[in-house]
């Protein structure tokens, strides 16, 4: 076979050092008798080590918490793109939610005035629970015995801001709506933001607001509207739900989150 | 090892491939790491990740597909000169100057598929029959993508910037009366 040109497939497995051994020898030998082969070889290895060279800072930038699954759970179902507003002082989980605050806040505000109750908050004491979510103790229990310890669980406690207590997340998987983010509203340490999406990229968001006093519970069935949100409050806590959907699909929605918001 | 040990060790590999993919160029971006969530979340939500022996091949696959249909890189479907059609990035935003420019800018001039299995192999480090199955095609297909993405490349490699023309101080047409 010697002075035959290598076929594609050798020359490649020569330059990629995909030669069984056995044959290496006679590849070799015929490579060297082809100037075309030899010149080819030369520059599609050259070529190689350019291209591994221009990337091998790449494997040694530390990875953004995004995309660290080793970092505390929800950080990384935030895609990397939305978590560059990071605030310096701000745990990541709040200021991923900052950019939809612009939608989001004149709802709350809104809510919160409707209301006219939301006031003080009671110290250690923002705490939802709900049928199938897990307990505090259950959340560092599976974290402790290293079972799935960041793996994003719809109704899972979550650890917000330090001067918060634990709060867990309404699980609206039911509903085709898993979590996106969990948001602590600056300035409204009594209100919480559940941002959730579906699997058409539809996106809706939960606020959650508590009252040190009972609000009437007639509301409770009839959400109202305010701005683009829902709006409704059921004992001492106020609720108001807006998104990306018709209005009639958003008031569809209600009585689930409200069913499942109503127990403690 | 857990899975997700698995997967965060293979992040920082899928990090680079999705950069040369999307922009040729090893500097950050965002889209390429999006990219690379939507890859680490694919897999998570699976829940097959545990004790898989071609955990690679498998996120470089959807790594792949999911590049492949992202809308924004500006690609279009082409005839390519054997009839099948080609995936040609766009090339718009081409960089060029530095070595790096130049060949981010060589790189986004290869058809698509022939930079997926050029990147494949040179880049990750796959053997042919593993990088095929990465791309879903048969290993003569592979090689010939290969052959023709390093003939591209190193045409382009070797050929000369061209500089840009002067812009004429005189005007092209004058006013004769």
């Amino acid at each position: 076979m010697a002075g035959f040109l290598l076929s594609d497939a050798e020359l490649h497995g020569l330059i990629d050092g995909q030669i069984e051994v056995h044959h290496r020898a006679d590849i070799l030998r015929r490579a060297a008798a082809s100037t075309i082969d030899r010149e080819r070889i030369g520059s599609w290895q050259s070529q190689c080590e350019l291209i591994r060279a221009a990337f091998q800072s790449v494997d040694r930038e530390p990875l953004p918490s995004a995309l660290d699954l080793r970092a505390p759970a929800r950080l990384h179902a935030v895609p990397p793109s939305r978590t560059s507003a990071f605030l310096d002082d701000a745990p990541p989980i709040v200021a991923a939610g900052r950019s939809r605050n612009r939608l989001i806040l004149p709802s709350l505000a809104a809510l919160i005035a409707a209301a006219g109750l939301v006031a003080t908050w009671l110290a250690g004491g923002f705490s939802l629970a709900y049928p199938d979510a897990a307990s505090p103790d259950e959340v560092l229990a599976r974290r402790t015995s290293g079972e799935n310890p960041a793996v994003p669980i719809d109704g899972m406690a979550i650890q917000t801001p330090s001067a918060m207590p634990t709060a867990t997340i309404p699980d609206l998987t039911t509903l085709g709506f898993t979590l996106t983010e969990a948001e602590v509203q600056t300035g409204e340490p009594s209100s919480m933001l559940f941002h959730y999406r579906n699997a058409g990229f539809q996106q809706i968001t939960l606020g959650v607001s508590r009252s040190d006093q009972t609000l009437p519970p007639a509301d409770a069935s009839r959400p109202v509207s305010v701005g683009k949100s829902l709006v409704w409050h059921v004992g001492t806590r106020a609720y108001a739900l807006a998104g990306d959907l018709q209005r009639d699909q958003l008031r569809a929605l209600v009585p689930v989150v409200r069913d499942l918001a109503l127990d403690e | 090892m857990t899975s997700r040990d698995e997967l965060n060790g293979l992040t920082p590999r899928l990090r680079r491939y999705a950069r040369a993919l999307v922009t040729g160029s090893p500097m950050p971006c965002d889209a390429a790491d999006d990219l690379v969530h939507a890859t680490l979340m694919r897999a998570l939500n699976a829940r097959t990740v545990a004790g898989s022996g071609d955990l690679a091949i498998r996120l470089y696959a959807t790594i792949t597909q999911l590049h492949r249909e992202m809308p924004a890189i500006g690609q279009s479907v082409v005839a390519s000169g054997s009839g099948r059609p080609t995936l040609v990035a766009g090339t718009a935003a081409l960089p060029t100057g530095a070595p790096h420019s130049r060949l981010a800018a060589g790189l986004l001039g290869l058809p698509l598929e022939d930079r997926e299995a050029l990147l494949l192999v040179t880049l990750e480090g796959f053997e042919h029959g593993d990088a095929a199955r990465i791309l879903r095609v048969s290993r003569s297909v592979l090689i010939a993508r290969l052959t023709q993405a390093r003939a591209t490349l190193e045409r382009f490699l070797e050929s000369k910037p061209t500089p840009r023309r002067p812009s004429r101080a005189v005007p092209h047409l004058r006013l004769v009366t």
